[in-house]
């Protein structure tokens, strides 16, 4: 066999090996991300996949176990409080978590009891680093808004 | 005075504009004294800029909040060498930092090259450098200028204060060290665009900016070790890499550079790999643009959004501007692109350094495509779906081996074909101490697959480093009649290019090293505890013994302290602490106490404080982190040591 096609080979391997590694990691770990109306929208479909949602923590639905670390609260897209779920967290209620403001999550979510699991709970911070709050007084600069997420 | 900051900015725009136009006209005219205008031009450009970022810098030391920039990231009480860091704290900011990074580079090439006047390239690359300057001037002045005022009439008598996580000394470092390793693979860019004009394609572009790739290389290198420190110590997740967008964005480029890197060593030495090469800079410099891009322009979700801007259309135009034009240059001088030589035998060091570069390229594409690929679905399927550090674990993880091995083998296989007895001497001792460590591994009971391989191959490079050293030093003292010290000695001083990079080696696996421990052995352990009640981890146990809160300069803080027993011997007290800035008042931060030492750290953060003051406390153990700390320095100072002086006399310059 000639060298150069010696090369060729070797490499189409290694590509394809490359390729298939991604793929597989790609097939087992993507997670779709939702809106609570799309959650809601998928039905059956979604039991089991591996999930990640956002929404609005509302007002009055938040309970927190301290010492068995479970949190339980309920999000709504904003705008449409009444068509909510309800989540349950199992870990450190984040410092700044509290009633409207805008979390995402990850777990699974159960549509028969309209129930998301969430192994994880981030906050999301209209503006982390930037100073947020203008003292009053004065009119803050250019808008900041939250990421479009 | 801010006037003059923002006239400079503009001012150095306009003058970049000569400079582009001075080192045309220069070289299509073949007018030398249009060259020698455009470098005053640079030069101008460098003292515009320092201008600017002077007067920007005495604003915040003398808290003008009149400037909104100032406003936004200082207060009167933060102390002044935060004031200072305020520079690159924000979008407006960091960009004129960046700019000024671009103008100091610039003009030490000027300088470098001052009496160059043969080399019709140094005149191209003066102009796409400005051109570069040019595009950043333009976002700095017109679209995010850090002089903006307040109407004078709504001056603030405070600023807004700069974020508690930014108040820690990472923030001195990290920031300045990753701006300046992206500018600088603008030189490297530039030179190899200019070489592709003149088709002055022989290596001397290389040779000329291989201190500029390097040192970029290092910067961005520490950056990226910086970063993850103070995510490790600050944010206090537990962890020290997210697969973030905004690390990968950094990361990536690393990686494409570090291909470089290596590949243009086979281009210096065997005249192979020029079109790859080319590729590999322009795929780093771009992905510098979009590094800086993703990080301002808010399209994905990241911890650290400079917030939403409209600069991202700009950096999108810029940057397919930039990639249309290398990869026609590429094109349009394919022919002369072509190998001087051809790979002769899968064993030989060009065939590992093209491994390497494979897997490198591998680790870049799996994460662009981790982290671009919500927004190709949303763009593609209109569903939104992502993938977390899971996928990039389980990618990048068996590559991370893949180069590690490759580091291992790489020193044992000569130049252009091995011979079996070549191979068979030397790798007969790493081969046997490699498998010993297995050995022992297997016999401590370890059963994490991964981390033994990780280990195992890690102790394979550290030998073959190790052999490369002592077969130098037995050579100079047979040659030479020197003592081991003074062998040692003159060998790494006399081959700072080669040595060197083992040094960087020998960083890199002590950075396998500390991930692996704290990835595969790491334990954690969350508990809500009463004054008196304890915790267990592991064999660590947790005494919580009270809380007490007092007020700092500039927030109120809650400190809880814990006696740490281990096996049941008391080792001392640790303290984390929960701040409340005045001016983030509504953002509590939680500062982590760490117990650190080789072997392991102590994680410990105060989660939680409810009535009765009972806490809520987590608690992590981290085996070998420090190393991965430890490693990222001594591949720093690696980098360091190859960018001194090279050793002049030719016929004892060991061959790399």
């Amino acid at each position: 066999m000639k060298k150069s096609h010696k090369f060729a080979i070797a490499g189409a391997v290694i590509f394809l090996t490359i390729v298939a590694l991604i793929y597989t990691a790609f097939k087992q770990s993507s997670v779709y991300y939702m809106t609570v109306p799309e959650l809601k929208g998928k039905g059956e479909s979604v039991i089991g996949q591996g999930l990640r949602a956002s929404g609005q923590v509302k007002e009055g639905t938040i309970s927190y176990d301290s010492e068995k670390l479970i949190l339980n609260f309920d999000i709504f897209e904003t705008g449409t409080p009444t068509e909510a779920i309800h989540v349950i967290y199992k870990g450190i209620k984040p410092d700044s978590f509290k009633a409207d403001v805008q979390v995402i999550l990850e777990g699974k979510y159960s549509p028969q009891e309209s129930l998301f699991k969430a192994t994880i709970l981030l906050v999301k911070c209209p503006s982390r680093y930037e100073g947020q709050t203008p003292p009053p007084g004065y009119k803050y600069g250019k808008p900041t808004e939250g990421g479009k997420v | 005075m801010i006037d003059l900051g923002r006239f400079s900015l503009a001012f150095s725009f306009l003058v970049s504009l000569y400079v582009v136009f001075a080192s045309l006209v220069g070289v299509l005219k073949s007018d030398l004294r249009f060259v020698t205008s455009a470098r005053r031009g640079i030069y101008a450009v460098f003292f515009l800029s320092s201008i600017s970022v002077a007067v920007l810098l005495n604003s915040f030391l003398t808290d003008n909040f009149h400037v909104r920039y100032v406003s936004h990231y200082s207060e009167i009480s933060l102390p002044t060498y935060y004031k200072i860091t305020g520079l690159w704290a924000g979008q407006e900011g960091s960009l004129l930092f960046w700019i000024w990074g671009l103008a100091i580079a610039m003009a030490m090439v000027a300088f470098q090259n001052r009496k160059e006047r043969d080399h019709r390239f140094l005149p191209y690359a003066y102009a796409i450098l400005m051109v570069i300057y040019a595009f950043f001037a333009i976002l700095a002045s017109f679209v995010t200028n850090p002089f903006d005022l307040f109407p004078a009439n709504q001056i603030p008598p405070d600023g807004n204060g700069l974020n508690p996580m930014l108040q820690t000394y990472g923030m001195i470092f990290h920031p300045p060290a990753l701006l300046w390793g992206y500018v600088g693979f603008s030189i490297p860019f530039a030179f190899a665009m200019a070489a592709l004009i003149t088709k002055e394609l022989d290596p001397l572009w290389i040779k000329k900016t291989r201190r500029w790739t390097i040192f970029s290389w290092t910067l961005l290198g520490l950056g990226n070790v910086l970063g993850s420190e103070w995510a490790y110590a600050e944010l206090g997740w537990g962890g020290y890499w997210a697969w973030d967008p905004v690390e990968n964005a950094s990361f990536i480029p690393w990686l494409t550079a570090s291909a470089y890197l290596h590949s243009v060593m086979i281009q210096e030495r065997r005249g192979m790999l020029k079109v790859w090469n080319m590729f590999l800079i322009v795929a780093t410099f771009a992905l510098t643009i979009f590094g800086t891009f993703l990080v301002r322009s808010g399209v994905l979700q990241s911890v650290h959004d400079f917030g939403v801007s409209e600069m991202g259309p700009y950096f999108l135009t810029f940057m397919f501007v930039t990639l249309a034009a290398a990869f026609y240059l590429i094109y349009y001088r394919w022919n002369d692109l072509k190998s001087d030589n051809q790979l002769e035998s899968f064993l030989s060091r060009e065939s590992t350094f093209l491994l390497n570069n494979v897997i490198l390229l591998a680790l870049a594409f799996a994460t662009l495509w981790g982290t671009m690929f919500p927004l190709i679905s949303e763009m593609v399927t209109g569903e939104k779906i992502t993938v977390g550090p899971p996928f990039f674990n389980q990618v990048n993880t068996p590559l991370f081996l893949v180069l590690l091995i490759i580091l291992g083998i790489c020193p044992l296989i000569g130049w252009r074909k091995a011979t079996a007895e070549n191979l068979r001497k030397n790798f007969i001792l790493p081969g046997v101490l490699t498998i010993a460590a297995a050995v022992a591994l297997i016999a401590f009971g370890m059963s994490h697959v991964y981390a033994i391989l990780f280990f195992v191959f890690s102790v394979f490079v550290t030998v073959t480093i190790y052999m490369e050293f002592h077969r130098g030093v037995r050579a100079r003292k047979k040659l030479a009649g020197e003592g081991v010290l003074n062998a040692l000695g003159s060998l790494l001083w006399k081959n700072k290019r080669r040595y060197g990079g083992y040094l960087i080696h020998a960083g890199i696996v002590m950075v396998f090293v500390g991930i692996t421990g704290s990835s595969a052995f790491n334990v954690e352990e969350t508990q809500t505890l009463g004054a008196g009640e304890g915790m267990k981890i592991r064999d660590y146990t947790l005494r919580y013994e009270k809380i007490y809160f007092h007020r700092e300069s500039n927030y109120d803080a809650a400190t809880a302290v814990l006696t740490v027993l281990k096996d049941g011997k008391e080792q001392g007290t640790i303290e984390p602490e929960k701040r409340r800035y005045d001016k983030y008042a509504e953002e509590p931060t939680s500062e982590v106490a760490l117990d650190r030492s080789l072997k392991e750290d102590l994680f410990v953060i105060l989660a939680s404080i409810h009535e009765g003051d009972r806490v809520t406390i987590r608690a992590i153990i981290n085996p070998l982190i420090n190393w991965y700390w430890i490693g990222g320095i001594v591949a720093f100072f690696g980098g360091l040591y190859v960018l001194l002086p090279e050793y002049k006399r030719k016929e004892e310059a060991g061959a790399l």
